[in-house]
């Protein structure tokens, strides 16, 4: 059953249309041996199901090449679930939950396991209503994605009956680059249509993301405001004290760019750059953020040298430890050329962002874990308040995307007493404590979206295609480039290089202080 | 029943409320107030003030408000007013924040409309939308400053003696406060699950070519449920245009806009205030059913292209399950209000 007819074809949908309404099927999760499962999935469709949001007859497969049975299955989840639920873990609902979870051994390769899979996958729908429903999700490396869909196309597992659907779930990194996303694309296009294709970045789903729009569009005082003629630039971090752990690999293959901007940052300055979409179905507010990827200054490689800093952390500490520096982390070259610290400077070249400068960066081994929007107002004129106390500072509009996720603004306010003393202040809004509960985890929005057949919070096609345009301006200046700009350092547990300083400083601007 | 004031916290002077609150959030435990709402409930007598308090205790836990649970005895020979306050917390998770919201507890014994609705404005928190949840029948006269201040009603109509002459007050309500006011009636929040699964069965193309030509309408409902049935019935009529025909017996009937007559009829039974509606053609059928305790309804979608069988979400009719329904933002209201006018002529 389609549940996006609309209400003229079928009147009894008129007013019902305004929340997700999943319908029970199967979910079945490659590569469900995975962190990613046990982490993120399964608390995240454990938490839904506590909510009362998950369909009671949806069952969650995995699917996975180690041998394992259902219940031992279970018993990892059930352990990783006390660590990793943002509820914990009630006995209960697990009771409830957990039969519906199951293992299912195979090679990504073998025809034979999605024979048995589709088998098995029929017989959960004909014991529980779900109508041959299926939501596949590739939690697994680019290079299985082809052999994947090739067998759920070769299987037949990618059509579905009449009325019913059949969705895939598609993870980071989407390609290397450019040619590679668009063949990438190709091949899924080839077994699931575009709108049955969702590529996750859970960025998206975190409230406060969500919250961009509804900050800007619903509330009066800020749309005004929010253009070259009042804001100065904008900052956005993503920082984290951690370094690349056991993904050296990965990331030696990645960098702090392809890993963090191409995607999830450049959707945040989507988000906060585009303009209002003209309803909010998910195509019109996925236009909306083409026309900002489209519009993003494309650097040459001079330019990249000008606007763009890279950097690698060097040794040093991290929560009162010493830490090794990228080059001697494990399975990393020595020689290394990948950066784990990007910092750049944007311009949307559109009349909403004429000359605002947008300053991202992104780093590993920072001081603390913190990813924020920071929105710079001009500043006063220099009479005067501004004349009487010099660098009173600008009215900042922050959007902490995590942790501690909420809005703060600041403001300038008379210090009490009989001087005139002008501090800065702080209105701050927490979601955790306005709202009086914790937000969802951004995998249970995006899974029931993924289930209720929304794909506004996913990323499109052609989203995906220009956001590497961008990026690959500049990962060609860095790596096809004869003279290519040099790699800066930073200590770990440092706030990265002096060159990110020095691209501010020259505009006489610094990076906040998180 | 003695009255027992135990379960709604600590008494308290009517004009030392704001100050003992505020001592509340003193201390050096690790407590945040939140404070999205302010949540009036209004019912008559003490009776329902504790079973009230327990509904609150558990409404917070998902809405972060202000909570003031008013009963109210006008006929009371004596005048008086009683106040009790308390705080209900819960940990979002283990070793975080405390997060709290409050609870103010009034009893008018003997009191004029005006002095209950000063009492209860004097304690609203500020700038806050007031919603005002109106247990059993609605008042006559809502002419009061507090009416004015309202937001959202909300009502039960399942509760209502005569549901005749309160839907009449309630469009006096609506027509007094016009849109500023946004109708809650838990009662429609009742038939959501059905309706959100009788409409995605209608997805099914077999099934949407049939939607004009619906000739039975059955409903299965609880004996106390009759107005539910009558209201899911109104919302069938507004959405599929029926219009209402002459009839006999215990059976409804419509004509659509293409000329197809329909009979509704309406079946008691125990369980679910409505545990089952079917709705058929010609050529087609959609049963709904709902087995008491279930969480899950089960549609089985019978038409020439052969029958398929689907379970949705059953939702809960449990108080505070449907108030938490209601408090969802973008709750809409506009298919309701249609419905309530088909329901009005219904009644008649």
């Amino acid at each position: 059953m389609n549940a996006s007819s609309s209400p003229a074809l079928n009147p009894l949908k008129e007013g019902l249309s305004n929340r997700p309404l999943p319908r029970p099927c199967n979910v079945v999760i490659f590569g469900a041996s995975g962190d990613l499962t046990s982490r993120k999935l399964i608390p995240a469709l454990y938490n839904l199901e506590a909510d009362g949001d998950l369909p009671a007859t949806t069952r969650i497969t995995g699917f996975a090449r180690r041998p394992k049975t259902d219940e031992t299955f279970r018993t990892e989840l059930g352990a990783a679930l006390t660590n990793f639920s943002r509820s914990g873990k009630q006995e209960d609902i697990w009771q409830d939950f957990s039969p519906r979870v199951h293992y299912h051994q195979s090679e990504f390769s073998n025809g034979e396991g999605y024979k048995e899979l589709a088998q098995k996958l029929d017989k959960f729908d004909a014991e529980n209503g779900t109508a041959g429903n299926r939501l596949f999700y590739l939690s697994v490396g680019p290079s299985e994605f082809e052999g994947i869909l090739g067998k759920l196309a070769e299987y037949g597992l990618n059509k579905t009956r009449e009325g019913a659907w059949a969705r895939v779930i598609v993870e980071k990194p989407f390609g290397h680059d450019r040619s590679t996303a668009h063949a990438l694309n190709e091949k899924v296009s080839h077994v699931f249509a575009e709108q049955d294709t969702y590529r996750i970045d859970h960025y998206l789903g975190k409230e406060t993301a969500q919250n961009i729009m509804v900050l800007r569009f619903a509330n009066s005082i800020f749309e005004p405001l929010w253009n070259h003629r009042y804001i100065d630039h904008i900052q956005i971090t993503a920082a984290e004290p951690m370094g690349v752990e056991a993904r050296g690999p990965y990331y030696e293959s990645s960098g702090a760019l392809r890993d963090m901007c191409q995607n999830h940052l450049t959707q945040i300055l989507c988000l906060v750059a585009m303009e209002p979409p003209t309803d909010l179905s998910a195509d019109s507010v996925r236009d909306e953020k083409l026309k900002v990827v489209r519009a993003l200054r494309k650097y040459t490689p001079s330019e990249v040298a000008q606007n763009v800093v890279r950097a690698q952390y060097t040794a040093g500490a991290i929560s009162g430890k010493e830490v090794l520096g990228y080059r001697a982390e494990d399975r990393v070259s020595p020689q290394s050329q990948t950066e784990t610290y990007v910092a750049f400077r944007a311009f949307v070249d559109n009349w909403r962002w004429d000359g605002v400068p947008f300053y991202v960066r992104v780093g590993k081994r920072m001081p603390k874990h913190g990813t924020e929007i920071a929105i710079y107002f001009k500043d006063t004129p220099g009479v005067l308040f501004n004349a009487q106390q010099a660098g009173l500072g600008p009215n900042v509009l922050v959007i902490r995307i995590q942790p501690d996720e909420g809005i703060s603004l600041r403001i300038q306010s008379k210090r009490p007493g009989s001087q005139l003393a002008i501090e800065p202040v702080k209105m701050d809004f927490h979601y955790k404590t306005s709202f009086g509960k914790p937000s969802p985890e951004a995998y249970e929005r995006l899974l029931l979206d993924a289930m209720s057949g929304d794909a506004t919070l996913f990323a499109r096609r052609d989203e995906v295609d220009a956001a590497w345009t961008f990026i690959d301006c500049i990962e060609d200046a860095w790596h096809k480039n004869p003279v290519p700009p040099a790699m800066a350092e930073y200590p770990a547990g440092s706030w990265g290089p002096k060159e990110a300083d020095d691209l501010l400083a020259k505009d006489g601007r610094s990076w906040r202080r998180l | 029943m003695a009255f027992d004031p135990s379960s709604l916290g600590l008494p308290v002077e009517l004009s030392q409320i704001s100050r003992t609150l505020n001592s509340l959030w003193d201390g050096p435990e690790q407590r945040t107030r939140a404070c999205l709402l302010n949540l009036v409930v209004f019912s008559q007598g003490a009776e329902n003030l504790a079973a009230n308090t327990e509904l609150i205790s558990k409404f917070v836990r998902n809405h972060a408000c202000r909570a003031i649970l008013l009963g109210n005895s006008p006929l009371a020979k004596a005048q008086k007013a009683s106040a009790w306050i308390q705080a209900h917390c819960h940990m979002t998770k283990a070793g975080a924040q405390e997060i709290c919201s409050e609870q103010i507890t009034l009893l008018a014994e003997g009191l004029s409309q005006n002095t209950v609705a000063n009492m209860i404005m004097a304690n609203l928190d500020y700038d806050l939308p007031l919603n005002l949840w109106w247990q059993g029948d609605l008042p006559e006269n809502t002419d009061s400053p507090l009416w004015q201040r309202v937001d959202k009603l909300i009502i039960d109509s399942l509760d209502w003696h005569n549901p005749a002459d309160n839907l009449l007050r309630l469009s006096q309500i609506r027509a007094h406060y016009g849109t500023r006011l946004t109708l809650a009636d838990l009662n429609w929040t009742r038939t959501l699950s059905l309706r959100q699964a009788v409409a995605l069965s209608f997805d099914l193309p077999a099934l949407q070519r049939d939607l004009a030509s619906i000739d039975r309408l059955e409903i299965y409902h609880a004996p106390d449920a009759k107005l539910t049935a009558l209201l899911l019935t109104g919302w069938f009529a507004a959405q599929l245009s029926w219009q209402r025909a002459a009839g006999n017996g215990s059976a409804l009937h419509f004509v659509s806009p293409t000329g197809a007559k329909i009979a509704c009829v309406f079946v008691e039974t125990h369980g679910e205030a409505i545990s089952a509606v079917t709705l058929g053609s010609e050529s087609s059928r959609l049963s709904l059913q709902r087995e008491k305790g279930s969480p899950l309804l089960t549609a089985t979608a019978t038409s020439s292209e052969g029958s398929t069988v689907a379970h949705f979400p059953g939702g809960s009719g449990d108080s505070i399950s449907l108030l938490n329904e209601e408090m969802m933002p973008g709750t809409q209201h506009k298919v309701y209000l249609k419905a309530l006018k088909t329901l009005g002529t219904l009644l008649s």
